[in-house]
């Protein structure tokens, strides 16, 4: 194996690793509030640069700074419910993704004319030097670090939802939040703490990436829109699928920028989403509909 | 397997649906004579709107086959059969919401063949023409079910025994050569059945024959000569609604025995 | 969204609203005659919006400043182009954000054609960028026959990827890094820049583009997407060949779609990839949602607003005192700018969830409406007013209590007027009456209302002696109080256990011992919304029934059931009275209910009429409302 293509495939695992944070996020907001999150790249930019804030300017050791960032998060996601997106409870699907749309204009807005767009780079938090290499596949502690996150994240999100009655409380909010509400499900908590854990995914990407390379607006933007194909290759309501597609996704981007060149990555990514969904049309693990007549 | 004749509207044999380990239908055989209102009744979860689905293509059968005058239609995609005059009513309406009651009646009307965006476009005038046409058809055929004064109502604000009534002005203004009719009573009070049944009549009257499923005994019984017996997906068998309804099976399973106390 | 039922009489209200403008393909049955079906009008009738319309645009174009008459042409050119997008997302509901994409294939395609001597002549580039975007579209609509939902939506977002990827491509290879030049239009030997010329001539387009969608969208093309818009699965089991016009929308829009970026190809005089991002399909998106969706008279008025907005922005910022908040203003005018669509959409969807267009129309109906309210509201006080008071009992209050209800939707239909009822605690209570009387309305009103659903209420609802008139479901089910609905009773997705489990955190294997809830234990691991539909009615009332609420509401519980499990679920419902559950039904089958309740009430038109023991009533409701048999 040649020096680039290992390269090129400890990348693949990190950027894996970052789609597969966003994407459970919006896998859980999905599956809980029925809401399809477009504003999850821009959530992620923001929680980059409140690490980025909190740990250069405010001065607070990265570990610090990393847990303020994402809890901050957490808790702005929540208030996009309760001011938003709780006033929409039982409106279309439609409607609901036009509003995350709008959202995603308004977190990015703010966030540019807070941070402004330029590219900001951290000095070294966790060593980008290599700790250890399986064969010539190098691992920084950085990566490390970002791969060993994405996996805690998603399995303790995992289990959370399906060992606890929570998780079917808030699959029943997205399947019908006036019945679930009839039926004593607190709709607006349910709601509020996917979307706390959708931001805080987001965040959590958003620092990772901010350690590993920058706090760079539009790279992160492009990421979040990366994650969609990631999320659907897996299936939109899948937890699991996140993980395989979000690795999958990382692979062939990965290959395609070793093969033919950096252009050619998201083309490539698009391409792949499209040939499995012709194949597959709700993915790899996403569920059918409950629907007959 | 050869098909049936050409006489006979409608003829299922050796149904069998399977989703997973449930058999929803399991050797099905019935015929539905020229003219005839055919009933269909059975438990809940018998199988009886499984059945229907699997006549007009919405489900496929696993094995077995169902004969449209001698045509096998069995395995065509819905809107096929529908278009050879299979006309068909909905047990649950949570499908449509947003249409107005006269627009979602002008559905049924399967000028489809005929209309086309090239045709709209091109042949403005002559569409125009037809649309005008179609609009009053569906109009007339409102008046006469007593839902004229709701044409322009939204269907998602309309009680639910009105949207059946709605539903079933859809189906008869496609002029159908078999009705499928699910549950149509449901939902409705004595008085509004009866509009509920001058609608059966006037498709009987036409000669239309009708496959009726209901929960309503007097009502099947009113209507059909015929109903056949399903329960759990098992044909309890076939004969006059009188003979069926004496079973001693058929009290057990759908009948049951009115509380005395 | 408005769940629930109407009043006869408000639905005959209904009838009465004028038709709503042509231009969103109301009908014209039931107008009625007099002036308007002179011969003359009808034959001008249809013409004379257009007329003024026409007489419109060529006032404007002659009178506004070249400054305005630049920013309008962009506004008819995004109009065009948000009509094409509504054929798919508006009428046949297929999210896309193909749309950049498509502008950005006619903008090029017209780029190169309009530099070949032997293809410029117009209107060939444009009838050829709307051809190719018909062909694109149907290449579109090959992933749509299978795809749903978002998985559509980021199929076309592919789309996009894919042109800018191509058109950077195509620009870097060629030289052109900065962008295609395009010559300007010309007819003959006529010049065509931006001004009012220009606007005349994309004014022009723009009718057409009108007249084109409004044929298809008025006749069956129009219903088919609708229908496949609401459910496809129905919609291809009543004979519509979704297939098919699904294709026909995608080809319908991106054609246009590719005319409106031929048009801005011209208009523009220059074509790059920098053009054609995600923000810009957004955009349309966005013009869609604050015009209103599904309307073409919406996609114009939100092509005015978001194109003008900017402009009308930056200059207010020139006005103000270039320090403090005019100072940061103008530094930030950029990310302003394109931050306020977003808050517009947001603002618009709280406030404005039809969208402006609509929100008008409706509001001004409303208004009308009320006219005709009026004499109703004044003559209620005095009749309840001679109602005598409803005997208060001893001094526990009743479980509920109803009083002076008045439900009121949106549309101004009066669901229910002056409803009195009365529910003592550890009694059945039934109320019986015909589709449209009202009942669905009152427990609907009882258990309360989504913010989204916009309902008028006046009057009480006191529940154990607690106002609870205008409370979110959820606070009158945290007060005890369980509603099973007429429709949407399980959530589809979750299966019979999962609605067990969700009903009790103990052992929910005892309620599948009663005799014929076996059939639920048997599919226990089945989707509910692929039950047969008396099943999903026993799930309903078996979770309900588990949750051990104070006040138990079932909006017909007979619905769809068996004659046999009709006398089950009775049994159990009597089981739970004994055990201290206070019940209220509201039923169509009166031999049912009669048989079950303690208290009777009957209602008509939005009304009780009547009230009493069971015995009482048996005779009055087989005169008001049952012929028997
Ligand atoms: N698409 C499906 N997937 C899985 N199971 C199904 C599906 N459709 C029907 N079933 C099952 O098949 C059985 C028969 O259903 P069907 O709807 O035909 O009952 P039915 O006789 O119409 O009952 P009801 O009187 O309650 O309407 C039911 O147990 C149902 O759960
Ligand atoms: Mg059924």
């Amino acid at each position: 194996m040649s020096n680039e293509l290992a390269q090129a495939l400890s990348g693949a695992l990190v950027l894996g690793s970052l789609y597969a944070v966003v994407g459970i996020g919006f896998v859980i907001l999905y599956k809980a509030t029925g809401v399809i999150n477009f504003a999850q790249g821009a959530l992620m930019l923001m929680g980059g640069f409140i690490f980025f804030s909190l740990h250069e300017s405010a001065g607070l050791a990265w570990p610090l700074a990393m847990a303020g960032a994402v809890l901050i998060m957490f808790v702005i996601g929540a208030l996009i419910y309760l001011g938003i997106f709780r006033r929409l409870v039982g409106a279309e699907e439609f409607t609901l993704v036009i509003a995350t749309l709008g959202l995603s204009v308004c977190v990015l807005t703010v966030s540019l004319i807070i941070w402004g767009p330029g590219t900001r780079t951290l000095p070294e938090t966790l060593s980008r030097s290599e700790l250890f290499s399986i064969g010539n596949l190098g691992f920084s502690s950085v990566e490390v670090f970002s791969i060993v996150t994405a996996l805690v994240v998603v399995a303790v999100l995992d289990l959370a939802l399906r060992r606890t009655r929570i998780g079917i409380q808030m699959r029943a909010v997205a399947d019908g939040p006036l019945l679930a509400s009839l039926s004593r499900v607190n709709v607006h908590a349910m709601s509020a703490i996917a979307w706390g854990i959708a931001s805080f995914c987001a965040a959590v990407a958003g620092v990772a990436y901010t350690m590993r390379l920058s706090a760079d607006p539009a790279g992160m933007h492009a990421l979040g829109l990366l994650a969609f194909p990631a999320i659907l290759l897996g299936g939109i309501d899948s937890v699991r699928g996140v993980l395989v597609g979000g690795f999958l996704l990382a692979l062939a981007q990965s290959s395609a920028a070793f093969l033919l060149g950096g252009e050619w990555s998201e083309v490539v990514a698009y391409a792949l989403m499209l040939a499995v969904l012709v194949v597959r049309p709700r993915g790899f693990f996403g569920s059918r509909q409950a629907v007959r007549l | 397997m050869s098909t049936t004749d050409q006489e006979t509207p409608l003829a299922v044999r050796g149904a069998l649906l399977r989703f997973g380990g449930i058999l929803a239908l399991n050797d099905v055989n019935f015929d539905v004579e020229p003219g005839e209102t055919f009933g269909i009744i059975g438990p809940n979860g018998a199988g009886k709107t499984a059945l229907l689905n699997c006549v007009s293509g919405v489900y496929r059968l696993t094995e077995g086959n169902v004969d449209f005058f001698g045509e096998r239609i069995s395995g065509l995609p819905p809107h096929r059969i529908s278009a050879k005059g299979l006309g068909r009513t909905f047990q649950n309406m949570e499908h449509f919401r947003r249409f107005k009651v006269l627009e979602y009646v002008m559905l049924g009307r399967m000028h489809e063949a005929r209309a086309s965006v090239f045709a709209s476009v091109f042949a403005w005038p002559y569409m125009e023409r037809l649309e005008r046409e179609e609009r009053s058809l569906a109009m007339e055929l409102l008046e006469e079910l007593g839902l004229a004064h709701l044409a322009q109502a939204k269907l998602s604000d309309l009680p639910y025994g009105v949207q059946k009534r709605v539903d079933i002005a859809r189906a008869l203004l496609g002029r159908p050569k078999v009705l499928l009719l699910d549950e149509p009573t449901s939902g409705t009070i004595t008085q509004e059945r009866t509009e509920v049944s001058r609608a059966i009549d006037m498709v009987s009257a036409r000669g239309v024959p009708t496959v009726l499923v209901d929960h309503d005994v007097d009502f099947v019984s009113r209507h059909c000569a015929r109903v056949l017996v399903l329960s759990y997906g098992k044909q309890v068998g076939v004969g006059s609604p009188a003979e069926m309804l004496a079973r001693p099976d058929v009290i057990e399973t759908f009948l049951g025995t009115p509380a005395t106390s | 969204m408005t769940t629930g039922e109407n009043t006869l009489e408000g639905q005959a209200t209904n009838v009465e609203v004028p038709p709503e403008a042509p231009a969103s393909g109301a009908s014209t049955a039931g107008r009625p005659s007099g002036l308007r079906s002179s011969k003359g009008y009808r034959l001008l009738a249809p013409f004379l919006p257009w007329l003024a319309g026409a007489l419109a645009l060529v006032v404007f174009a002659n009178t506004a400043s070249p400054y305005v008459l630049l920013i309008s042409g962009t506004v008819l050119i995004y109009a065009i182009s948000a009509i094409g997008l509504n054929v798919v997302m508006g009428q046949a509901g297929l999210v896309s954000i193909g749309n950049a994409a498509l502008m950005a294939v006619g903008a090029y395609t017209t780029a190169i054609l309009a530099k070949e001597e032997s293809w410029s002549a117009f209107p060939l580039p444009i009838i050829i960028s709307g051809v190719i975007g018909g062909l694109l579209g149907l290449l579109i609509a090959l992933p749509a026959l299978r795809l749903r939902g978002i998985y559509l939506a980021l199929a076309t977002l592919a789309l996009q990827f894919f042109v800018v990827f191509a058109g950077d491509r195509y620009q870097a290879e060629s030289g052109l890094l900065s962008g295609v030049p395009v010559p300007p239009l010309s007819i003959g030997d006529r010049y065509f820049v931006p001004g009012r010329d220009f606007v005349l001539l994309l004014g022009a387009f723009l009718g057409l583009t009108i007249l084109v969608v409004r044929a298809m969208s008025r006749h069956a093309p129009g219903r088919m997407w609708t229908a496949i818009s609401e459910s496809e699965l129905a919609a291809t089991a009543i004979g519509v060949n979704a297939a098919r016009w699904k294709l026909a929308a995608f080809v319908v829009s991106s054609a246009i779609i590719a005319v409106s970026g031929s048009l801005f190809a011209y208009y523009n005089q220059i074509v790059s990839a920098e053009t054609f991002t995600i923000e810009f399909a957004v955009v349309f998106i966005i013009i869609l949602i604050l015009g209103g969706m599904g309307t073409m008279s919406g996609a114009i008025v939100g092509s005015v607003i978001v194109v003008s907005l900017p402009y009308v922005l930056t200059r207010l910022t020139g006005t103000l005192p270039s320090d403090g908040i005019g100072e940061w203003l103008s530094n930030n005018i950029f990310y302003v700018n394109n931050g306020l669509y977003g808050l517009l959409v947001l603002v618009v969807l709280l406030y404005m969830p039809q969208g402006v267009v609509p929100s008008v129309t409706g509001l001004a109906r409303r208004l009308a409406h009320r006219g005709a309210d009026q004499p109703r509201s004044s003559d209620r006080p005095a009749r309840s007013a001679a109602r005598p008071a409803v005997a208060k009992g001893d001094d526990k209050p009743a479980v509920l209590e109803v009083e002076d209800l008045d439900v009121m939707y949106e549309t101004g239909a009066r669901a229910v007027s002056g409803l009195h009822l009365r529910v003592e605690a550890n009694a059945i209570v039934a109320v019986l009456g015909r589709n449209g009387a009202g009942k669905t309305s009152t427990l609907r009103a009882v258990s309360g209302f989504l913010g989204t659903e916009q309902v008028r209420l006046r009057g009480h609802i006191r529940l154990e002696g607690k106002d609870v008139l205008g409370s979110s479901p959820g606070r009158t089910a945290a007060a005890g109080l369980v509603l099973v609905p007429e429709r949407d009773k399980v959530f589809p997705s979750l299966t019979v256990e999962e609605h067990l489990r969700l009903a009790t955190s103990g052992d929910y294997r005892p309620v599948l011992e009663k005799p014929h809830f076996h059939r639920l234990r048997e599919r226990l691991d089945q989707p509910a919304g692929l039950l047969s539909g008396g099943e999903r009615q026993l799930l309903a009332l078996a979770t309900a029934a588990m949750l051990k609420p104070r006040l138990l509401m079932v909006d017909e519980f007979t619905l769809g059931l068996a004659p046999v499990m009709i006398q089950e679920v009775a049994r159990v419902i009597r089981g739970l009275r004994d055990e201290g559950m206070t019940v209220l039904l509201v039923e169509q089958n009166a031999a049912a209910a009669l048989e079950l309740a303690d208290h009777v009430y009957l209602m008509e038109g939005g009304e009780v009429v009547a009230e009493g023991t069971p015995a009482e009533m048996a005779d009055r409701v087989t005169m008001t409302s049952e012929v028997t048999s």
